[in-house]
């Protein structure tokens, strides 16, 4: 009866708004796991993830809604909850947002919230797959003009370590207040930020500047620097005594040539809702994509140079050097890494790519870490193309009996555009840190192994149906500049996108 | 006999469901759907544009790309190349690049040192991707002059960019020929 009243009402809405209101998208996110996390408890693993998100406009209004949905045998795992709900007004210059939003301040040294589109979080603690996002609840003002730029917030931001099965108080315990100001002067955009959190009656401030400067022959300069105001020292203070964050990018390109020049110094930076610039290049590689160091904002410091060749259309090369540097007491493990690549169009049909890495990362305990590998892809004709990615790492622990360690990974894949595509993976690894399974009293040193088949089908009006089957290897995975934990999983996993 | 019932109301909970989600799925089909709004950015001058100054007069290209995104820089030559030949027909390409903070400051010299001649717009926070619903990189959208968007395309393999070519050959009524031009 009452589902007959409601689709009453929603007929009777679509009909009086017919031809003013527009879907902006209706999409879904589904993927079932039937398998097991192999050396965790409890190891099975069937469960239903869901995430069905919708956008409407109407005149001038926006409306965003999310449903996130987890499904398994195990009761406290599962929920389904309204994940996303916003609404949007736009009139010229301003904006006011209310419900959930995603905001930056300067390059996030303050503020950031973001989402990973697709990435869906475990963590062997909890236990329930939700969405990767880290987003405000709360009111959003945004006005812009020709002298400028504005930006106004007051929110509770969540803290995505906690699954959506914890209540609302734990996952959004702090309270944000702040603004931000983007000022136009003439080859430049100067401006500042400040902001307020308050936790459990504990309020602290925050207060930053920057600078977006476009310098002559193509280079350009970007400046940050924020503290927490509310101590005794000098507000440009780089103590370790007082929380603060610098950072400084410039960029420069002549000819075939790019340059691009970032420092850092991160102290106590680890506010909970912001996401600095790491300064560690983000790598394609999947074992040196594993190896990223993880930015530790609460004492790290440290600069990054990279620089690119391009000789179009045959090669282009890159070269990235590294160096940061955590406070740990008396300790200060230095990271350091050399990356090389090159990118080598042979012929019409036939790419190669190429890299080199040498790098040392203490706090992982993995030092005189080689790592390298090659892509090259080949176009059997407009349709029918193969790539063949082959990879190879050793490293050394730094600890009694545990010696040489080497990782492989080898991938193959057949592509038939537009539509499908299909490959294998093969992961070996003799590193103690996966051979060993920490439920035993033994210390296992057996190289593992995982071997997968993915395949991939695309409709051109963006469906799309991801089928992998086999072993996966977990660990640190980065995308869009973001890292975080994978589960190792074994199994089968079916994922469907649609799109409306 | 309780388990027998048991099922048969999850099958009931499971139909009422699906006739939701159809319900919804038609009007979401009668409404229509796929409109790229009027968004502002900024570019690599740092100065604010609209969707009104980048986008042709007929159709327009939409590419969503990042420096670490491999495929997309596989993609990049492609896009060029499709913005020369069919600039006289009306047809714009827009790079969208949505790298985050942690490579921002290498997108200006990558954009020159990859000869990227066409309109590169900076969506860092991905504010463009949320609206549109944009999933992964390299994702590729064509956008009639109305707005509406007529083709969608996720990820690059090596052929994507004769099958583009075929649909702008198919919407503006020229010849196959036209990509060999």
């Amino acid at each position: 009866m009452t589902s007959k009243l409601a689709l009453t009402v929603l007929t009777s809405l679509v009909s009086l708004l017919w031809g003013q209101v527009r879907v902006n998208y209706f999409d879904q996110l589904s993927e079932v796991q039937v398998g097991n996390l192999p050396r965790t408890q409890p190891a099975d693993q069937f469960s239903y993830y869901q995430l069905s998100e919708t956008s409407f406009s109407w005149r001038n209004w926006r409306v965003k809604l999310a449903l996130e949905t987890f499904q398994k045998d195990v009761s406290g795992q599962r929920y389904t909850q309204l994940q996303h709900r916003s609404l949007e007004y736009r009139q010229g210059g301003l904006t006011l947002t209310a419900g959930n939003f995603y905001e930056m301040f300067g390059r996030g040294l303050l503020l950031r919230g973001f989402e990973i589109p697709g990435a869906i979080l475990e963590s062997t603690q909890y236990r329930t797959r939700y969405s990767f996002y880290r987003d405000l609840d709360g009111l959003r003002l945004r006005y812009n003009s020709t002298w400028g730029d504005l930006h106004l917030i007051w929110g509770r931001p969540l803290d995505n370590q906690f699954p959506p099965t914890f209540d609302r108080s734990v996952r959004r315990p702090e309270v944000l207040l702040g603004g931000d100001l983007w000022i136009p002067v003439a080859f430049a955009s100067l401006g500042g930020s400040w902001l307020q959190s308050t936790h459990n009656g504990d309020t602290r401030q925050y207060a930053g500047l920057h600078l977006d400067a476009n310098l002559p022959a193509n280079s350009r300069l970007y400046l940050e620097f924020v503290r927490q105001t509310d101590d005794s020292g000098a507000f440009f203070s780089l103590s370790d005594a007082y929380t603060h964050g610098l950072y400084a990018g410039f960029s420069w390109s002549v000819g075939p040539f790019g340059l691009s020049a970032e420092v850092k110094d991160y102290n106590n930076l680890i506010l909970g809702f912001n996401d600095p610039p790491p300064l560690i290049r983000e790598h394609t590689f999947q074992l040196a994509n594993r190896s990223t160091h993880v930015l530790v904002p609460s004492h790290e410091s440290g600069w990054q140079v990279e620089m690119f060749w391009s000789f179009r259309p045959w090669l282009s090369a890159t070269v990235n050097v590294t160096q940061a540097r955590n406070r740990l007491g008396k300790r200060e493990p230095l990271f350091k890494e050399y990356y090389n690549e090159v990118d080598w169009t042979l012929n019409q049909m036939a790419t190669l790519r190429a890299f080199y890495d040498f790098s040392e990362e203490p706090l992982k305990l993995e030092s005189n870490r080689h790592t390298g590998g090659a892509a090259f892809e080949y176009a059997f004709n407009d349709i029918w193309s193969a790539v063949i990615d082959a990879e190879w790492q050793t490293f050394v622990r730094p600890v009694s009996g545990f010696g040489r360690a080497t990782n492989s990974y080898v991938n193959l894949t057949l592509a038939r555009a537009p539509h499908l595509s299909g490959g294998i993976v093969w992961e070996r690894s003799t590193d103690i840190a996966y051979t060993d399974n920490p439920n035993t009293p033994d210390l296992e040193t057996r190289a593992r192994n995982w071997f997968g088949v993915v395949l991939g089908v695309q409709t051109s009006s963006g469906q799309s149906i991801a089928v992998f089957a086999g072993q996966r290897r977990g660990g640190t995975n980065c995308t869009s500049g973001i890292c975080y934990e994978v589960l190792d999983f074994r199994g089968a996993e079916v994922r469907i996108n649609t799109r409306f | 006999m309780k388990g027998g019932r048991a099922t048969s109301l999850f099958y009931r909970k499971m139909g009422d469901r699906v006739k939701w989600w159809i319900f919804f799925l038609l009007v979401v089909l009668l409404l229509g759907t796929g409109k790229m709004p009027d968004f502002r950015l900024k570019n690599l001058k740092n100065q604010w544009q609209r969707w009104g100054d980048v986008r042709g007069s007929r159709l327009t290209v939409v590419d969503f790309w990042a420096t670490w995104c491999k495929p997309c820089l596989r993609m990049i030559p492609h896009l060029e190349t499709v913005s020369r030949r069919y600039a006289s027909h009306g047809v714009a390409v827009v790079g969208i690049n949505v790298d985050s903070p942690r490579n921002l400051n290498k997108v200006p010299p990558m954009v020159r040192q990859l000869g990227i001649h066409y309109t590169v717009l900076l969506d860092p926070n991905n504010e463009l991707m949320d609206v549109l619903h944009i999933q992964a990189v390299p994702t590729l959208l064509v956008v009639d002059s109305t707005g509406t968007i007529q083709y969608f395309h996720e990820g690059y393999r090596p052929g994507d960019e004769v099958e583009l070519m075929k649909f702008l050959n198919r919407y503006l009524n020229l010849p196959e020929s036209e990509d060999d031009q």
